[in-house]
């Protein structure tokens, strides 16, 4: 039960990142998510024969709930750009597209439900962050808001495994957590980068560099 | 030790040497050149001797490759090839030692090219397999087209580059398939299996085989309508390579079509052997008119191989078509003639590109009109070009002579034949070549006449120097193989008889060769000619006086070269005669003062349309350009779109996934 209401939140968070337009509440819900995400992993780790889970759940809570959105900040605070203005595909379209792609994840898993109940539901959920993950990276225009939909796609994975296998090996996703946080490093001096070339970090300007 | 091992690796070593020294531009070019004439001269042995006494190498090498490993081997047929590259290979390489000083500040490159190029021409007619012949085939091809684009600064040598490589690279597809074909049919890489599985092939399929290999090999040759390509890019190559591309890489192009059509699947309909026939007449005739208005020395004897390539293919059809209608002796009559032009051609045009580059290195131009008065600043490079430009010409009793001389008469003796079709393309292709013979002697009479002779054009030209020991040896060499080849013909065709015999399989008995040629007697009637020449000169006209005089000037005071015939003047009776062809355009700018009578400069340009390059690639090149602009806009530069399609294509897999559980 505190398991759906989690998942559940996790959800709605990435709703609430598709629809805000300030990048520090994005940001927040985000890190909302993995919290969310890392509690569920918590108690799927307390339940007998899955212990290995909850080292995996302390560093997702750690890393994705509280270092990547402290360092998120600080680039923010650096580059000084507060909101979204304005976003490659409209806000209310991006919601319609965001509860169909939501339907579709939910449609493909149904013929599974069937066999396995929990599997298809976690795996459902994965589905729609990565597909909601990949359309806040096409929707918007700032690189925060790209970097913050790929960290969606993420969470995504993150659900995945935990769902499919109950969570991969504690290597690969201790792994996977650093791989996270060295590709948000490497993208924030990007971002730096990107902001003192074009004054912006709208990555439209980026066909500048087309030949 | 094998000593085709032993060639590659005299190759390998010349291109690593020549990449090691780099530093020091005189030895790299040394010790490339050096290498290069130690292999081909290996090679050059090795494949006489298989020539001569039929005993054949063979070299197997295992690699770790999918299609069976590398396989080489000498036949006669392969090894006449074989000789004629690697001959022209190491007289090249001589050449090059004083030649390509020109080139000492990219000798690195140059040198391992070079070395790189000599290697894969050089074993792709000992090829056993049809990988080990696609993989020197295209090492062949890229080391070319970098020695190509060698001068890369030149925005002219990037253009005939590019061109060239598009051109070869859809050549070599062609190639691929119809191997793919071959492979698909007999289950087998090895070319030891096609000619056992050519009679079960059905016609549709042989066909297919056939026009695959027409074009891929006939790109390569600079057949007609696909030789575009060679009238840039052979003279953007230093001269030394020029003169390989032009006499024997393009002859690899005649034989992989000889290896298809008459080795693997044992000739075909007697329309195949017309469409080479026809295809052959088309080339001779237009590459020496378009050779005929050109005024860069290389440029020329480019559009003039295009010419030669023809005059080969009407052996070469012919002899397929005698093929098919159960001609044998005329038949082999017909290849042997096309297969020793493939030599002659070899010799002449590598002696002419030596020429022209050595007059290049001296006068640093290409253009004929600012050459003229040479023969006396070059007097042996003047004469080997003499030599090479009466071969070319096919004048008795140099090899051009020879090798045409046994094509008209397979030519001619096909006006016997039953059938009425194949008797008048027979007497059109003659015809053809006649005309080609006609205009292929008012080209190189312009082409020497022009470069060499009258006064200087130009500072350059007078400032000529001859060129340096190695140059005038390779000449002389090439020059000295021009007479005997033309000399000793009937040797020569002795030893192409049954090369001809065996590719023609299927070809029963084999009379006595019905065509004469007797170059002793030839050359017995010429000078006897000459001594009646000269003793009736004497009796009519008496005692030689020798009077020193000015040339006359039309009253004018003195004579400059500005006077001179120029080479546009010599060929503007052609112009006009063929102008249906060249459609020229002229333009004629005057600036004036006063009056249109009192003229400050006149200026006055022509030039000609390449019906060809206008009328067939051009609309292809268009629409693809127009498909390629459209796709472009896919790739618009933006992120976020990139994004949505992966986004898009995620999504259209899912729903597919939906409605097909459904």
């Amino acid at each position: 039960m505190t398991m759906t209401f989690l998942l559940a939140l996790s959800l709605v968070s990435a709703f609430g990142i598709l629809a805000f337009r300030s990048l520090h509440l994005v940001v927040r819900a985000y890190a909302a998510q993995s919290i969310f995400l890392g509690l569920a992993a918590l108690l799927l780790g307390m339940s007998p024969g899955h212990g290995h889970v909850l080292g995996v759940a302390v560093s997702a809570i750690l890393i994705k709930g509280f270092v990547i959105p402290w360092y998120l900040f600080q680039v923010m605070e650096e580059v000084r750009i507060q909101r979204e203005a304005e976003p490659f595909i409209s806000y209310p379209l991006s919601m319609i597209g965001a509860v169909g792609l939501a339907l579709l994840s939910y449609a493909v898993v149904e013929p599974i439900a069937v066999h396995d109940p929990f599997a298809a539901r976690g795996f459902a959920l994965a589905l729609t962050l990565m597909q909601l993950g990949l359309w806040l990276m096409v929707g918007r225009q700032k690189a925060l808001m790209q970097v913050v939909g790929l960290l969606v796609v993420e969470n995504g994975l993150f659900v995945a495994a935990l769902a499919t296998s109950f969570g991969m090996p504690m290597v690969v996703e201790l792994g996977l957590a650093f791989d996270l946080l060295v590709a948000v490093v490497v993208v924030g001096l990007l971002i730096f980068r990107i902001q003192s070339t074009f004054s912006s970090i709208n990555t439209e300007r980026l066909s500048r560099l087309r030949g | 030790m094998n000593l085709l091992a032993l060639c590659a690796a005299l190759f390998l070593g010349g291109s690593l040497l020549s990449l090691v020294l780099c530093e020091r531009p005189a030895w790299a070019r040394q010790a490339s050149c050096i290498l290069a004439a130690l292999a081909s001269f290996v090679l050059l042995l090795e494949s006489s001797s298989c020539l001569l006494a039929g005993t054949a190498y063979a070299w197997a090498w295992t690699g770790p490759t999918a299609l069976g490993g590398f396989s080489w081997s000498l036949t006669p047929f392969s090894a006449l090839f074989t000789a004629l590259i690697s001959g022209l290979g190491l007289v090249a390489s001589i050449y090059a030692l004083g030649y390509a000083e020109e080139y000492d500040s990219q000798a690195g490159s140059l040198g391992f090219f070079y070395n790189l190029f000599l290697l894969g021409m050089s074993l792709v007619p000992a090829a056993r397999n049809v990988f080990t012949f696609l993989f020197c085939w295209e090492v062949m091809t890229l080391a070319s087209f970098f020695l190509v684009i060698l001068d890369h600064e030149k925005a002219e040598a990037r253009k005939a580059g590019y061109l060239y490589f598009v051109m070869s690279q859809a050549g070599t597809a062609c190639i691929f398939a119809a191997f793919f074909l071959l492979y698909k049919s007999t289950g087998s890489w090895d070319f030891a299996a096609f000619p056992a599985a050519a009679p079960g092939l059905s016609p549709l399929v042989k066909t297919a085989v056939f026009l695959f290999s027409l074009i891929g090999f006939g790109t390569k040759a600079g057949i007609v309508p696909l030789h575009i390509w060679l009238p840039h890019a052979h003279p953007a190559a230093p001269s030394h390579v020029s003169s390989l591309m032009s006499g024997a890489m393009i002859k690899t192009g005649i034989y992989g079509l000889l290896l298809v059509v008459c080795s693997f699947l044992g000739g075909g309909p007697w329309w195949w052997g017309a469409l080479v026939l026809a295809l052959g007449a088309l080339s001779s005739v237009l590459g020496v008119l378009y050779a005929l208005m050109e005024n860069d020395s290389k440029r020329l004897l480019a559009f003039s191989s295009v010419e030669n390539i023809g005059i080969i293919l009407l052996g070469v059809g012919a002899a397929m078509i005698f093929q098919s209608l159960g001609q044998g002796s005329l038949a082999v009559l017909a290849l042997t003639a096309g297969l020793f032009h493939a030599i002659n051609h070899a010799v002449f045009k590598g002696l002419l590109f030596f020429g022209a580059g050595s007059v290049i290195k001296s006068t640093h131009t290409r253009n004929m009109e600012e050459m003229g008065g040479l023969i006396k600043r070059m007097p042996v490079t003047a004469l080997c070009c003499l030599i090479g430009a009466m071969s070319i010409s096919a004048l008795p009793p140099l090899n051009g002579f020879a090798s045409e001389w046994l094509t008209y008469q397979a030519l001619l003796s096909g006006f016997g034949l039953s059938a009425a079709g194949p008797r008048v393309l027979c007497l059109l292709a003659s015809a053809a070549l006649a005309l080609t013979g006609g205009l292929a002697a008012a080209c190189f009479v312009k082409a020497f006449g022009i470069s060499f002779l009258a006064l200087p054009r130009s500072r350059h030209a007078e400032d000529a120097r001859e060129a340096s020991f190695f140059e005038q040896l390779g000449m002389a060499i090439l020059a000295a193989a021009c007479l005997i080849l033309g000399l000793g013909s009937a040797a020569v065709v002795s030893i192409l008889q049954p090369i001809a015999q065996a590719l023609l399989a299927g070809v029963v008995s084999m009379p006595a060769a019905p065509a004469s040629l007797v170059p002793g007697a030839l050359l017995a009637v010429m000078t006897a000619a000459a001594l009646a020449a000269w003793v009736a000169v004497r009796l009519i006209g008496g005692k030689p006086r020798v009077r020193t005089a000015p040339t006359w000037g039309c009253g004018l005071p003195g004579l400059s070269a500005r006077m001179e015939y120029t080479a546009t003047a010599f060929s503007k009776p052609f112009r006009m005669l063929f102008a249906f062809l060249y459609q020229p355009t002229r333009e004629v700018r005057q600036d004036c003062t006063l009056s249109p009578y009192f003229p400050r400069n006149i200026r006055y340009s022509s030039e000609i349309t390449f019906l060809i390059r206008d009328r067939l690639y051009q609309p292809v090149i268009r629409a693809l350009l127009g498909i390629s602009y459209f796709v472009r806009r896919l790739q618009a530069g933006s992120v976020n779109l990139y994004l949505a399609y992966l986004s898009a294509t995620l999504t259209a897999l899912l729903l597919l996934s939906v409605w097909r559980s459904r």
